[in-house]
């Protein structure tokens, strides 16, 4: 569960502006806006990196947070790298890339390959991966279908259904029309306000409102 | 996360070592050749002395004109004639020189009738390895002058005593000063042997320049380590904050890792230098420690500061290059201006480098 209430961001002038957002366990909220609306800054705040400088946010569980540049080491491998952020033992790692979460993810594939050696596919996979791993209740992601194939989008998405599905709660910034249809409620950010849109209505025209 | 840094460090390792060995390879070979670029005959003069000389005897400037001459004098120091004893003392106080000679009036005429005249030797606090040597080189003439006159002084008082006429009294004080004389001219030549001077100040100019230069290049180490140090990039110091490792710690661990990296090449550096006549000592090996911890943290911290590792380079080159001149690393101090000179103190880089020096050559 988490609760977003009155939240007002600040950098040199506000981002955001009384934010209300609920979300319960199994749903997924979509953050929509164009460059520079708060998506992110919003994800940063949840994710308590980010201090709002009014409002509250109550959050329940382990979060887990991708962000748009991805935390990989390029001269380690996607083991090494999933390594960095887990206490867990080889063979546990490898038990859990292989198991009913992350299977979908497919970094099995590519586990022995140095990040500076994989496409943009591979890397965004292995950073859900990595984040997934340390076993997060709440998955915050930050343009998570952006420059990716159809067959990486279409695994992430699944992804997202499936850890939706097993109880988790999933926020999203994206400009992919594709993301929201997975989404239960789908909020614009515009001028620093945060309201709830038709996710069935086409995305130019939320953001032209 | 400690083994997947293991890694990195064992992985990145290769790259840290081809950048040392390839700039202190160059760097080494600038070091080693330092004192032909800087010790040719008359190249510079690296010390200045004022001196006060009275015109009342030809002997004087003779004498002078003898000894400024010298080979070692002329490629080591640089003597500044002054109008008055007052002017020589005021350029000392203000630091222009080392050093002062004055003197006194009837000096030569009156070591020769025992009326023990001084040189008056002014001394400001020596800053470099080059002043202290010239100011024990004068202390050391001043001191066996002052004998020899104490020495002419007794035979006048011992013939006075015993009731010997003036002539008889001059007889024996000539004969003390021609064996003084063929004493110190016997010694002279060893102590003003210009291949020993020279070999020595030179011998000092390559440690500094080595230990000056090492730290620059393990300052501008920037250039590959804000590859290595990811706490400029966001999405780590997120993720460190949600596994629950505090950014000082994540600091912490990538700052130990630069250390260890920029350790195993100094190891090498070190095998290196033993091949040399530069002749570094093992114990470097320990003493540096400090020293690179201290240069490993700074690394880390620039690399932290810039979000890209070209800016975080070309800031760290601008701003180290510029401290290190200031601090004498590139340049000796003594060819900086004076008010360079002075503000070298308050350089921090200037007591890196000279705990450096002191750590590997000493």
């Amino acid at each position: 569960m988490i609760t977003i209430e009155n939240v007002s961001v600040k950098y040199k002038k506000t981002v955001l502006k009384d934010v209300n957002i609920k979300a319960s366990n199994g749903e997924c909220i979509g953050l929509l806006g164009l460059n520079g609306s708060g998506k992110s800054t919003l994800l940063s705040a949840i994710a308590g990196i980010k201090k709002p400088a009014s409002g509250k946010i109550t959050t329940e569980g382990k979060i887990g947070f991708v962000t748009q540049e991805n935390a990989l080491i390029d001269e380690l491998t996607a083991y090494d790298n999933l390594l960095m952020w887990t206490s867990m033992k080889k063979d546990d790692i490898l038990k859990a890339i292989n198991g009913p979460k992350l299977s979908i993810l497919k970094v099995n594939d590519f586990i022995n390959v140095k990040v500076r050696n994989m496409s943009g596919g591979m890397k965004k996979r292995l950073a859900l991966a990595s984040v997934i791993i340390t076993g997060p209740d709440i998955l915050l992601m930050d343009e998570p279908l952006a420059a990716l194939d159809i067959p990486a989008k279409s695994d992430i998405l699944k992804f997202i259904d499936s850890f939706k599905a097993d109880g988790g709660i999933v926020f999203i910034a994206s400009h992919e029309a594709e993301v929201f249809r997975h989404c239960d409620t789908v909020y614009h950010l515009k001028d620093g306000k945060c309201i709830e849109a038709d996710k069935n209505r086409q995305v130019v025209d939320i953001i032209n409102d | 996360m400690i083994k997947a840094s293991i890694k990195r460090i064992l992985h990145f390792f290769p790259y840290v070592a081809a950048y040392f060995l390839a700039l202190v390879v160059a760097a080494m070979a600038f070091a080693f050749f330092a004192e032909n670029v800087l010790f040719k005959d008359g190249a510079f003069s690296m010390v200045h002395v004022a001196f006060y000389m009275p015109s009342d005897n030809q002997l004087n400037s003779v004498g002078f004109s003898f000894i400024s001459h010298m080979n070692s004098i002329e490629n080591s120091i640089t003597f500044d004639e002054c109008d008055d004893p007052e002017e020589v003392r005021e350029m000392v106080d203000e630091g222009d020189v080392v050093a002062g000679l004055i003197i006194p009036d009837n000096f030569l005429s009156g070591i020769y009738y025992g009326n023990n005249p001084e040189i008056e030797v002014v001394f400001k606090s020596a800053e470099t390895f080059d002043e202290q040597v010239v100011k024990d080189i004068m202390l050391v003439l001043a001191n066996d002058l002052g004998i020899g006159q104490a020495c002419t002084q007794t035979v006048y008082s011992f013939c006075d005593e015993i009731g010997l006429d003036d002539q008889a009294s001059e007889d024996f004080a000539s004969d003390i000063r021609s064996r003084e004389l063929e004493f110190a001219m016997d010694r002279i030549g060893g102590i003003f042997d210009y291949e020993t001077i020279d070999s020595i100040t030179a011998y000092t100019l390559t440690q500094r320049v080595t230990g000056a230069v090492l730290v620059y290049i393990y300052l501008l180490s920037v250039f590959v380590f804000s590859y290595f140090c990811k706490g400029s990039n966001p999405a780590f110091i997120a993720r460190a904050k949600l596994s629950g490792i505090h950014p000082a710690a994540f600091f912490g661990i990538e700052g130990a890792s630069v250390f260890f990296m920029m350790y195993a090449s100094f190891v090498l550096v070190v095998a290196g230098l033993k091949f040399t006549k530069i002749g570094v000592s093992y114990a470097a090996l320990y003493r540096m420690i400090p020293v690179l911890i201290i240069i490993a943290l700074m690394v880390t911290l620039v690399s932290y500061l810039f979000r890209s590792p070209v800016t975080a380079a070309y800031v760290s080159f601008s701003v180290f290059t510029v401290m290190m001149y200031l601090a004498g690393g590139l340049m000796p101090l003594e060819f900086l201006p004076k008010f360079l000179q002075e503000s070298a103190p308050y350089n921090p880089f200037k007591y890196i480098i000279d705990i450096t020096v002191g750590a590997m050559f000493s």
